[in-house]
């Protein structure tokens, strides 16, 4: 399993507050998850291209995310291509395509890709201890906030704990396939991580006691909003209004 | 299973999602103290890179959600613990999205409560042996919930929507057998090797944690 990362890279993007992102993020998803009309979710496409570009992410990376959601937004553009009712295209067999399914579909796949691209180069480039620390400053609960930031930090040692017990298994001539003893053997080492992770939290809690833990994290500065956030938050702010006016003009 | 971006558009299906949810997760927190969020997280973590694992059927390969386990093990904690998930899915592999967010952290946190609810009746005893026949039913149970409130919602994205949703049902009966299965064997492990853990049995989220706080102090 690879986990790529995009929060280490150095662009306009990475420099602005994380906060900043996360507003934008959220306000340009509210307004393209509600959209119908083409020429935002065009745009939406546009600014999400410009993103990627901008934050200087790994083609490669974004491709891994892109490749699979359109493979399925594809079929179910082809499913909705014939049975949303309305002016047929051309047929196939006693089923016609219709214009509507097919408009229907386009739109689906674009607002899908739009978002998932802003996603990835707004939110997707936020280190995930800022990101903790960001929701919190936007008021999301502190516990929530623990967890978000503990299962980030234990996921890497689980997947290792893991890959190690899965390994034990193939060592022992272990081969997957359809039948009740594979059945049983993932049971096995789902709950071996379980196990394993419930035994690690105890140790790690009482590691943390004994170092004064007591509920709260230590609270870090919170860093005022420079220029450039403010100039950002107008540009989202702009581009929000821009595209409402657009939608229902 | 998951709601992807870009399908629902209604506002009251997505709003319903994002109320619903934020009851779920802030009643699961109440429900938790400090102590409880950081074991919570890292039982998380551990579900999170147990539905990673991929099993082979007859040349596809179907992925674990053990719902119906995190909610045996976590209770209400479910809540929270599969939001974070889903944002760690959304932010590290891009699946869902976050205007679904609500609605998937209830497609899947829902039935893991149910499963929760069910098993602290049906479970008193984790070791006896109908107990695999239960867990298997709950297992299976929350799959078909899940995948039942996924087709119910795709359903109101209109009429057009309705042989995807028939897809997603059928879809799931192979993946119901598999996660009978494996529930049934991790919950029969977990009754032998670490029973404090089966929270409708006996509840280390309300006990034990606190005591160990007092024993640390």
């Amino acid at each position: 399993m690879d986990i790529i990362v995009f929060s280490d890279g150095e662009t306009v993007l990475h420099l602005l507050d994380p906060r900043v992102r996360l507003l934008a993020a959220a306000a340009l998803t509210l307004v393209l998850s509600q959209s119908h009309d083409a020429r935002v979710l065009v745009a939406g496409m546009l600014l999400g291209v410009v993103g990627l570009v901008v934050s200087r992410v790994p083609l490669v990376a974004v491709l891994q995310r892109l490749v699979p959601l359109n493979a399925f937004f594809i079929l179910l553009a082809g499913v909705l291509m014939f049975t949303t009712p309305g002016e047929s295209v051309f047929r196939i067999g006693t089923v016609a395509a219709t214009r509507e399914g097919l408009l229907h579909g386009g739109t689906i796949l674009l607002r899908g890709n739009a978002i998932v691209s802003l996603l990835a180069c707004l939110v997707g480039t936020i280190e995930f201890i800022a990101l903790g620390r960001a929701l919190g400053q936007l008021r999301v609960p502190a516990k929530l906030v623990h967890v978000l930031l503990f299962t980030v930090r234990y996921i890497n040692l689980m997947l290792a704990e893991y890959e190690r017990l899965s390994q034990a298994a193939v060592l022992r001539g272990f081969r997957p396939g359809a039948n009740l003893h594979t059945l049983r053997t993932t049971g096995y080492q789902v709950a071996m991580v379980l196990v394993l992770s419930y035994e690690r939290g105890a140790r790690m809690l009482q590691a943390m006691k004994l170092r004064g833990y007591d509920g709260t994290l230590p609270r870090t500065e919170v860093r005022a909003f420079r220029k450039q956030d403010y100039l950002f938050l107008m540009g989202v702010c702009a581009t929000v209004v821009t595209l409402l006016g657009v939608e229902f003009a | 299973m998951h709601l992807s971006e870009g399908i629902v558009t209604s506002p009251l299906i997505l709003g319903g999602g994002v109320v619903l949810a934020c009851a779920g997760v802030a009643m699961g927190l109440r429900k938790m103290d400090e102590s409880h969020a950081l074991r919570t997280a890292v039982l998380g973590s551990g579900f999170f890179v147990a539905s990673l694992i991929h099993i082979p059927l007859f040349g596809v390969s179907v992925h674990l959600t053990l719902a119906g386990l995190l909610g045996i093990v976590l209770g209400w904690a479910a809540f929270p613990a599969i939001l974070v998930g889903l944002v760690l899915q959304a932010v590290l592999f891009g699946f869902g999205g976050i205007s679904t967010l609500g609605l998937n952290t209830c497609i899947m946190a829902l039935p893991a409560v149910a499963a929760y609810y069910a098993s602290r009746t049906l479970l008193r005893h984790p070791d006896s042996p109908h107990a695999v026949w239960v867990c298997g039913v709950l297992g299976a149970g929350s799959v078909a919930f899940s995948a039942v409130l996924l087709a119910a919602i795709l359903r109101t994205a209109g009429e057009a929507f309705a042989l995807v949703a028939w897809s997603v049902l059928i879809a799931n009966l192979p993946v119901m057998v598999i996660e009978a299965g494996v529930t049934a064997t991790a919950v029969g492990f977990l009754a032998k090797v670490s029973p404090e853990l089966l929270a409708g049995t006996s509840h280390w989220a309300d006990g034990e944690t606190k005591e160990e706080l007092s024993s640390c102090d």
